[in-house]
């Protein structure tokens, strides 16, 4: 057999050989890619739900409401600002606050007046942060460190970490939801139901429940030379359960995910990709 | 269930399935992971499905994705060639996988445009007329393309049958 055959060959091999990947697994990833479609249901639960989120610049909700728990007390420097005008147009579509006992789930013994005082006293600082950080684009959004406010002292013992933007102006292009639990499954189970009740054709996506096996548990060093851990439970496609904990300092830090494929694949600090946190209080209304 | 825009994604896509997979395993190879780019020109192309004018020509419009997304993806690892049982006097049916990762391989070697075209022509099927669309160039180039190609895949793999011999001799 001389070469020029074998070339032959090896094309008609080829073209020949049967597909590796299997047709059901690319149904599978436009079914994912569907869930971005639903963008606007989705953000119309969470408002209607008082659940945070973040659109990410590459179009990821991330549906959030999430518990820190501070390995210490929390320092006063660890307040992280948020940009009011953000604030604003969240704000304008929120829903009545309820009674902040009813929804806290927090000790029964904190005072919510000290949390109402720590939260105006967060809220003074914003507005004064924002003069020197205008508001970012949805591309491009900023961690803003701040000194903190002296009605901060009384914070809580478990602090609540919100994450949003203005989700509204922001087309969403991939494929992923992540979703990070409120402290507990049940936030992130209801928010299943309804999606399961709403979008049927996510219905698998959301029905599995999570074993304790599949908790992974990693520690990330953040840009600022700090350490976080996170503990991870990843269901199938396009579930992510996420519970923060707080570097030694008690310190919020910022966070990318990217949910690519079964495997969560890329986790950014790059200077390009930040976003805005802020600490707050689940009694404090933005 | 699935939605209607998914729906209408999945039956342009389904025929073309198996070409799509052969072009990004081919062209992907030993560089971006073929199913990385087929996640990510999938993904593009569901998003941008609106844009698509001429339905027949869907798979194009992947092909056309998947160049855009491999042009921009580094190709730093160059990977090594899969010689096992390559003599052309023992290949036969049961080696055909291995057989595809050594041309795959071979082509590697080409330089891009000479390797783009060859995949487009021998693998997945496209007309040299479909191909000079699909790379905006004319169809005589296409043509200058697919023989030099052809040419260099050969002094490619006679090189590395030489070798391969050279190595049981040895």
């Amino acid at each position: 057999m001389d070469n020029e055959q074998l070339i032959n060959d090896l094309f008609e091999a080829a073209r020949n050989e049967p597909p590796v990947r299997s047709l059901s697994s690319v149904r599978e990833l436009v079914g994912t890619a569907s869930a971005s479609t639903s963008s606007s249901l989705v953000i119309k639960w969470l408002k209607q739900n008082k659940m945070n989120m973040l659109i990410t610049t590459s179009g990821i909700i991330i549906a959030a409401t999430i518990l820190l728990y501070p390995k210490q007390e929390i320092r006063e420097e660890s307040a992280i600002s948020f940009e009011e005008q953000t604030v604003q147009s969240m704000e304008a579509e929120r829903p009545p606050v309820k009674e902040p006992e009813m929804e806290s789930g927090l000790d029964p013994d904190s005072s919510s007046s000290r949390i109402r005082e720590a939260a105006e006293g967060r809220k003074e600082v914003s507005e004064k942060t924002e003069e020197k950080n205008p508001p970012t684009s949805n591309k491009v959004l900023e961690v803003v460190q701040q000194e903190p406010a002296p009605q901060a002292k009384a914070r809580p013992k478990k602090q609540q970490v919100t994450l949003q933007q203005e989700a509204s102006k922001v087309e969403l292009t991939e494929h992923a939801i992540i979703l990070v639990s409120s402290g507990g499954k049940s936030s992130v189970r209801e928010f299943s139901d309804y999606l399961s009740q709403n979008l049927s054709y996510l219905d698998h996506e959301f029905t599995s429940t999570v074993s304790k096996k599949e908790i992974k548990k990693f520690t990330l060093k953040l840009d600022n030379g700090r350490e976080a851990n996170f503990r991870m439970q990843v269901s199938g496609f396009d579930k992510l359960e996420l519970h923060w904990e707080s570097d030694a300092t008690g310190e919020v830090c910022n966070v990318w995910y990217r949910l690519d494929s079964k495997e969560i694949k890329e986790l950014d600090f790059s200077k390009s990709q930040k976003f805005s946190v802020r600490v707050k209080h689940k009694h404090e209304e933005f | 269930m699935v939605n209607k825009k998914q729906s209408a994604f999945l039956e342009l896509y389904e025929p073309v399935h198996e070409r799509f997979e052969k072009y990004c395993r081919a062209s992907a190879y030993g560089g971006y992971p073929y199913e990385d780019l087929m996640n990510d020109c999938l993904l593009k192309a569901y998003d941008k499905l609106d844009t698509l004018k001429d339905k027949e020509a869907f798979l194009s419009f992947l092909i056309g994705i998947s160049r855009r997304l491999l042009a921009n993806a580094s190709r730093k690892m160059r990977p090594e060639p899969m010689m096992d049982t390559l003599n052309p006097a023992t290949i036969g049916k049961a080696e055909r996988s291995t057989k595809v990762q050594f041309l795959h391989w071979c082509l590697s070697q080409l330089p891009e445009p000479m390797k783009e075209a060859l995949v487009l022509f021998e693998i997945v099927g496209f007309s040299t007329k479909e191909i000079a669309t699909s790379l905006e160039i004319s169809e005589a180039s296409v043509k200058k393309r697919l023989s030099r190609g052809r040419q260099k895949l050969k002094e490619v793999v006679t090189k590395e049958m030489e070798n391969e011999k050279g190595v049981k001799h040895g």
